[in-house]
């Protein structure tokens, strides 16, 4: 086998900050190679270098062959070269597309750019076949576009050149778990198709060891580890792949309490109604995001709720805690009736909720102390010193030192603010906490540490959670009980054991189906 | 087609507050607008016929609604000192206020987003350097001075243009072209520093976007992708400030006027307000703001041609 | 922001310290200018600069720079007064819109529409109409047409920040929707709104001048810069000294607080020219 892409010494800096150095690999031809890393280590700009495409203010040395030849220097060439040889596909398919255009003139002209003698009009149904579309869509807009078609119409430009490189940078991490799914069998099967090497960068492991024969494993702008995916990931050599590793496997939790069966919160009938405002949507179906759902949780319980993003259960989730009220049915919180946003002031400090993005959750311009006393305003009667006691007591119960209570968010990383996200959910010692996503939006390697948190934290105070969240894994390993939703509705119940052995709705066998398999080793 | 009755609904909404508006500062504030027309040493007499005339004698709701609905048909009202239909002085002025202002938005277009673009494509090298310390300039001459300067230069020194005054459209045609130039640059070119600013602007926002990452790796060199996909997403932004731009323009016709002597609107309404003549003022400012209104509405529609997600849009 | 980085934004650092220069300039002529500026000398008139009189006299004689003294002292108040009405109704507006939503934003939306059909000068026209020309009138027709900018800002920018999940917390820590938009959303848009602010500002001078040109701002015997033009319209062609200094004055204040504002931008958070165009 000869290599399609040879890198040597590859460095890339931004001003004085290094973001890759001393970088060597080679792609073979027809291999399906990926990198993996998490964010900041180099795997998107190691992409762009090969692509010619690296931002104006980065600075490059090292060489890069493809099929043998230096990349050219002259713009046109190297975007020639681009787009006749090399196709990619991006993370986020909404912004990658140009929205004024239909998604077929855009694929027609990846087509013309490739190959100007090409008959774009003869090749554009069989490309759109090709990846899972039909011919109707070429004449939609991306906005008229769900992720998933819009992903497709990113591969079909890609392919439109008939390249030899397809480039996929975290071509799935903007989708849901089902489309998640679809979309990496579908670049798997092209490119075996089409004998096509590929390049796959991600950040999931297991996505990686589905679709890959050789992996690269980057940290900090440097290579740790290079091989076949076998090897690499079951046999790790180096500490942090042993870590990333570690971190795909959400180990279940031991439960010290059984849960009591009394009920903490009762949801009965439940029903949030979005409606249209305005004349001109007068008499149109309103949208229920939320249809009729009961549910109950005990005391001590973990219950989570999983499903497809727009289901309804973050939208559950906010009534629950008071930030959104029902259209219709009640809930029942420790014996307090109430709808959603008229829970007393007096039972909110029993509730709280800890939110999906750690970096939108915090109000930059407020210490840290400042944002975590919030809640306190809820317990009017706490003494100065007892509020002081409150912070530090939850600051350090995260894992954090009390010192940082002085420090701005943005001072601290993902990992970290999501702790803080925590302290400020624990500050006035609830009984109810809603975990919304808790660690989706946070890199791999930390994930564990705060899933492990949230463990202790639930055994030391006897809380109660209810878990909202998209990642199987991570339910299986947290929670007693699990809710299937779907369109608003509950459509499956069980513990995870049980209901994932044997799932029985169409949608949980779906969700199960899109799980990707475990790294054995 | 939603949108476009929403934005129509909303346009017809605005005149109508807006007519509200001056009828109240114009007929109701002034207390008695025949005596505030004709001053404290007028006779009974007519004070009584001005009245009469302007409709006094019935109450005010009915009053504003008799304004607008004549308005509807094209009729102004007469004006007191003028002794003519408003209608009839506003259309003459027109003929001077209309050319100079849209010549002025289709120079400033013509200079500044080409220059806009040209800066953008050269983003940080010395040729956007130097248009955007131009720019700079620009944006901060008033208009009016600028007519001055190009006076000074254009009429006095070279004697290419005549300084100041009006041929009408039917006596001479060219000399009527002739002497609008002198003004319309003097409107235009600040309006083309600040559209210039604004089109590098909105081009070197789009130009970090995504998609331009697409075209590239399609195939296209940085200057292919801006052209092909970058210009018009940042036309959109653009487009808003160019209604605004109108806005302001047809305000500072007004004041351009001024230097160069023409028969304008801001010239009648001058005079007006010297005279006190509060049917004129009325109606005219009534116009000025219909303009502006009519331009946004314009502005908003090219919106929604351009861009697809805004067609369906529904709340 | 502290002063070490203003160092590293040397056009901020230029286009304040301008600024500055020429705001104290405006204010000393409260207290001294080199000759009273209603001092009137016909025998004086259109001197040519000298050691006595720096930029020459006027037609009625008058000492230029003490004019022009008094004339920017006159546009920056003329200005920031129109900006402090646009923020002080404006903000608000903007932020109430944003945070009752519905109706409410409906209503204040259709008010700041409404308000950016009357540009300034059709304001001072229907004012001066009904009370005779003045600064005052000059302020408020600008002020006017800044409330619906500022109300714009204001909405935007909290209708971005609504979103973020630091909005979330707070509401379940119990605050009231007035207590959120003054603890988490005014501080984080002082920004934006500092930067229009200086935009505004330099808007508003340029206004105050046309008006003042026209006759519908700034009366004698106080002057203003676009007063002064007035004045030399009818003369501009035999000394065009007269018309240059006061044009000149107004290029380069407004110059001055344009570059101030870029850099203001720039340096407070380069997110913010991404949000000006949305």
């Amino acid at each position: 086998m000869t290599a399609l892409v040879e890198i040597d010494d590859l460095a890339v800096s931004f001003g004085a900050r290094p973001a890759i150095e001393g970088l060597t690999l080679a792609i073979e031809k027809g291999e399906r190679f990926g990198i993996i890393g998490e964010s900041g280590s180099g795997k998107s700009l190691t992409a762009l270098a090969i692509a010619g495409l690296l931002p104006e203010t980065a600075r490059m040395s090292g060489r890069i062959r493809f099929d043998g030849a230096p990349l050219p220097q002259d713009e046109r060439e190297m975007a020639r070269l681009r787009g006749k040889r090399i196709g990619m596909v991006f993370q986020e398919p909404m912004t990658a597309l140009n929205p004024l255009m239909r998604v077929g003139e855009q694929i027609e002209e990846a087509m013309r750019l490739a190959d100007e003698a090409a008959a774009p009009l003869a090749d554009l149904p069989a490309l759109l076949q090709e990846v899972g579309l039909e011919p109707r869509h070429a004449g939609r807009y991306p906005h008229q576009l769900s992720g998933g078609q819009r992903q497709r119409v990113m591969i079909a430009m890609a392919l439109a050149s008939r390249p030899e490189l397809m480039i996929a940078d975290e071509p799935t991490s903007a989708l849901d778990v089902i489309t998640q799914r679809l979309v990496l069998d579908l670049i798997g099967e092209i490119c075996q198709r089409r004998r096509m090497t590929l390049l796959f960068i991600s950040h999931d492991i297991r996505a990686v060891a589905a679709l890959c024969e050789r992996v690269a494993v980057l940290h900090r702008g440097t290579l740790v580890e290079l091989g076949p995916v076998h090897t690499v990931l079951t046999r790790p050599n180096q500490a942090y792949t042993q870590k990333l590793v570690a971190a795909t496997q959400v180990t279940p939790r031991q439960r010290v309490a059984a849960p009591k069966p009394e009920p903490l919160l009762t949801v009965t009938h439940l029903t949030r109604a979005f409606k249209g405002r305005g004349l001109l949507h007068w008499g149109e179906k309103p949208l229920l995001a939320v249809n009729d759902v009961s549910l109950s949780i005990g005391v001590g319980e973990c219950l989570a709720l999983v499903g497809p993003s727009g289901c309804g259960k973050t939208t559950l989730g906010r009534m629950i805690v008071g930030l959104d009220s029902a259209s219709a049915g009640e809930m029942d919180f420790a014996g307090t009736p109430y709808r959603g946003a008229d829970l007393p002031a007096a039972r909110r400090a029993d509730l709280s909720l800890v939110f999906q993005d750690p970096f939108g959750s915090f109000n930059p311009r407020l210490t840290v102390a400042q944002s975590l006393g919030e809640p306190l305003r809820l317990l009017p009667r706490l003494a100065p010193l007892e509020r002081q006691t409150r912070l530090e007591e939850a600051i350090t119960s995260v894992g954090l030192e009390t010192a940082m209570l002085a420090r701005y968010p943005h001072e601290f990383s993902g990992g970290q603010r999501q702790r803080l996200a925590i302290a400020r959910a624990m500050v006035t010692r609830p009984r109810l906490v809603v975990l919304d996503e808790p660690v989706s939006a946070l890199d791999v390697s930390v994930r564990g540490d705060v899933l492990d948190l949230l463990a202790r934290l639930q055994a030391d105070h006897a809380l109660t959670y209810l878990i909202v969240s998209h990642d199987l894994d991570m339910v299986a390993a947290m929670a007693d009980r699990v809710l299937v939703m779907e369109a608003g509705r509950i459509v499956e119940e069980g513990t995870p054991t049980a209901l994932f052995a044997r799932p029985r709705h169409r949608l949980t066998q779906e969700l199960m189906a899109a799980r990707l398999p475990d790294i054995v080793g | 087609m939603l949108y476009l009755l929403r934005r129509l609904a909303g346009f017809a909404l605005t005149l109508l507050i807006a007519a509200l508006v001056i009828f109240v500062l114009l007929d109701l504030l002034p207390g008695d607008p025949a005596r505030f027309i004709l001053g404290i040493n007028a006779s009974a007499d007519a004070l009584a016929a001005l009245r009469l005339q302007m409709g006094l004698d019935i109450p005010a709701p009915a009053r504003f609604g008799n304004w607008v609905w004549s308005m509807l048909q094209g009729d102004f009202g007469v004006s007191h000192t003028q002794r003519a239909p408003v209608a009839k002085l506003i259309a003459e002025r027109m003929a001077v206020t209309l050319p100079l202002s849209v010549f002025a938005m289709a120079i400033s277009m013509a200079v500044g987003l080409p220059l806009g673009i040209l800066a953008a494509r050269h983003r940080g090298k010395p040729l956007d350097t130097a248009l955007m310390v131009m720019a700079q300039g620009g944006v901060a001459v008033p208009n009016f001075w600028f007519g001055m300067l190009l006076t000074l230069l254009f009429a006095v020194t070279l004697r290419w243009l005549p300084p100041g005054g009006f041929t009408p459209w039917y006596e001479d045609g060219w000399l009527a072209l002739r002497g609008l130039v002198l003004p319309s640059l003097a409107l235009a070119l600040p309006q083309a520093a600040i559209l210039a600013r604004v089109m590098r602007t909105a081009l070197v926002d789009v130009a970090g976007q995504d998609f331009i990452r697409t075209a590239r790796a399609k195939g296209m060199t940085y200057g292919e992708a801006i052209w092909r996909h970058g210009v018009r997403n940042a036309l959109l932004p653009v487009l808003t400030i160019l209604g605004l731009q109108f806005a302001y323009l047809i305000a500072g016709t007004i004041i351009v006027e001024n230097v160069f002597y023409l028969p304008g609107l801001g010239r009648l309404i001058f005079t007006a307000i010297s005279e006190r003549d509060l049917v004129l003022v009325r109606s005219a400012t009534m116009v000025l703001v219909l303009a502006v209104s009519a331009t946004m509405l314009v502005v908003d529609l090219t919106y929604a041609l351009v861009d697809p997600r805004l067609r369906e849009r529904r709340a | 922001m502290n002063w070490r980085r203003l160092l590293d934004h040397p056009s901020l650092a230029l286009g304040l310290a301008a600024t500055l220069a020429f705001a104290l300039l405006g204010l000393a002529s409260l207290i001294w200018t080199p000759y009273p500026i209603a001092d009137i000398a016909i025998s004086r008139r259109f001197l040519v600069p000298d050691a006595s009189h720096l930029l020459g006299t006027d037609h009625l004689g008058r000492d230029m720079l003490s004019l022009i003294m008094a004339g920017t002292l006159t546009s920056f108040t003329v200005g920031a007064a129109a900006v402090a009405i646009g923020v002080g109704i404006g903000v608000p507006m903007g932020l109430v819109a944003a945070m009752w939503g519905g109706p409410v934003d409906w209503v204040a939306m259709r008010i700041s529409d409404l308000a950016f059909a009357f540009p300034s000068v059709i304001i001072a026209i229907l004012i001066a109409t009904l009370i005779g020309p003045g600064a005052t009138n000059a302020i408020i027709a600008i002020g006017i047409f800044n409330i619906p900018v500022f109300a714009r800002v204001a909405r935007g920018g909290a209708l971005a920040l609504s979103s973020l999940d630091f909005i979330g917390a707070a509401r379940l820590a119990g605050l009231g929707k007035a207590a959120i938009a003054w603890r988490h959303i005014l501080p984080n848009i002082m920004s934006l709104i500092i930067v229009q602010g200086t935009i505004q500002l330099s808007l508003g001078i340029l206004a105050e001048a046309g008006l003042s040109y026209i006759g519908l701002g700034t009366q004698p015997p106080a002057t203003s810069l676009g007063l002064m033009l007035r004045d030399a319209q009818s003369l501009f062609l035999i000394h065009p000294s007269l018309s240059l200094l006061p044009g000149l004055a107004i290029v380069l204040i407004v110059v001055a607080l344009n570059i101030a504002g870029d850099g203001l931008r720039d340096a407070l958070d380069p997110r913010l020219r991404r949000q000006e165009l949305a």
